[in-house]
C-alpha cells in the first residue's frame, strides 16, 4: 500500500505572511514548525486556506507563539478556516492566541 | 488512493431514498505519519456517501486525526485498524485499534486539554470534548478506542 501524505504548501507573501494552503497534521507539522522558524519575533500567519488541523499543527503553532512571547513577541494568526477556528474552539485555546479576521 | 479498504454494508442508498443504518466501513493503515491523511480522507468520503453533514464529517475526521495519531506515536509498531458506523446521519461511531497495552492510554476521565498556552498534548482532550461517548477496550498486547459521536438535531 503506497498513498500519498497530505500536503502543505508555505509560502511568505511580500508583506512578510506566511501563507498556509493544505493540511496540517503529524506529517506535514514539522514544515509548518521549519517556516515559522524562519520568521520574525512578530509574524503573521494566514490560515485562510488550511483545510485540515488537528493538535499536532496546533502544538507547533502555540509552541512558536510562547517561545516567541518572552521576548515580547508574537505569532498572530489570520483568517482563520473553519477547520482551523473549531480546533482553536475545541481545544479551548480562544483568548490565548492572537487571531485576526 | 490505495486499496486497502474493505467496505461492508452494500450500497450506499436503499430503493425509497431513506438513509442507509448501520452501515460500516473497516480499513486498516500503516502506522506511519504519511497515512494518517489517508484515514481520515477515507473516513471522510465514507461519511460524505451517507450524507453526514460536513460539520458533523468534519468532527468525526478530526477525532479520527488524533487517534490514528496517538495510535501511531504511543502503540507497539504495526497497522492501525479503523472503523466507523453510522447508525443514523447524526449518530457515528468510530473505532480505532493498535498493538499495544492498552495501559498506555490515560484513563478517559485524564483527557483533557492543557489549560492555556501550556504545551502537552492535546489531541486526546479534542477527542474526549468531541464524544459524546468513549469506550477503552484492550489487555497487555492491544488497545481499541470506541467513540460514539451523536448530535442532537437542532431543525
Amino acid at each position: 500500500m503506497t498513498v500519498e501524505g497530505p500536503r502543505l504548501d508555505a509560502r511568505v507573501d511580500g508583506d512578510g505572511v506566511l501563507l498556509l494552503v493544505g493540511e496540517i497534521d503529524t506529517y506535514t507539522a514539522p514544515e509548518l514548525e521549519e517556516s515559522l522558524a524562519a520568521l520574525p519575533d512578530s509574524c503573521t500567519v494566514d490560515l485562510s486556506g488550511v483545510t485540515f488541523i488537528d493538535s499536532s499543527g496546533l502544538r507547533v503553532i502555540v509552541e512558536a507563539h510562547s517561545s516567541r512571547r518572552e521576548g515580547g513577541g508574537a505569532v498572530t494568526l489570520r483568517s482563520p478556516s473553519p477547520s482551523v477556528e473549531r480546533l482553536l474552539q475545541i481545544a479551548g485555546i480562544v483568548g490565548h492566541l492572537d487571531v485576526e479576521p | 488512493m490505495g486499496d486497502t479498504g474493505a467496505e461492508r454494508g452494500g450500497p450506499s442508498a436503499s430503493p425509497n431514498g431513506d438513509l442507509p443504518i448501520g452501515d460500516e466501513l473497516a480499513f486498516r493503515v500503516a502506522g506511519s505519519p504519511d497515512q494518517v491523511s489517508y484515514a481520515r480522507h477515507t473516513v471522510g468520503q465514507f461519511l460524505a456517501a451517507r450524507a453526514v453533514p460536513a460539520p458533523v464529517a468534519q468532527d468525526v475526521q478530526l477525532i479520527a486525526s488524533e487517534l490514528v495519531t496517538n495510535a501511531m506515536q504511543h502503540g507497539a509498531p504495526g497497522p492501525i485498524g479503523i472503523e466507523v458506523r453510522v447508525r443514523s446521519e447524526l449518530d457515528v461511531t468510530l473505532t480505532v485499534a493498535n498493538t499495544g497495552p492498552v495501559g498506555a492510554l490515560p484513563p478517559v476521565s485524564a483527557w483533557e486539554p492543557p489549560a492555556g498556552l501550556s504545551v502537552g498534548g492535546r489531541g486526546l482532550g479534542i477527542v474526549r470534548r468531541l464524544s459524546s461517548d468513549i469506550e477503552v477496550l484492550g489487555d497487555a498486547h492491544q488497545a481499541t478506542v470506541v467513540c460514539r459521536c451523536a448530535w442532537e438535531r437542532t431543525s
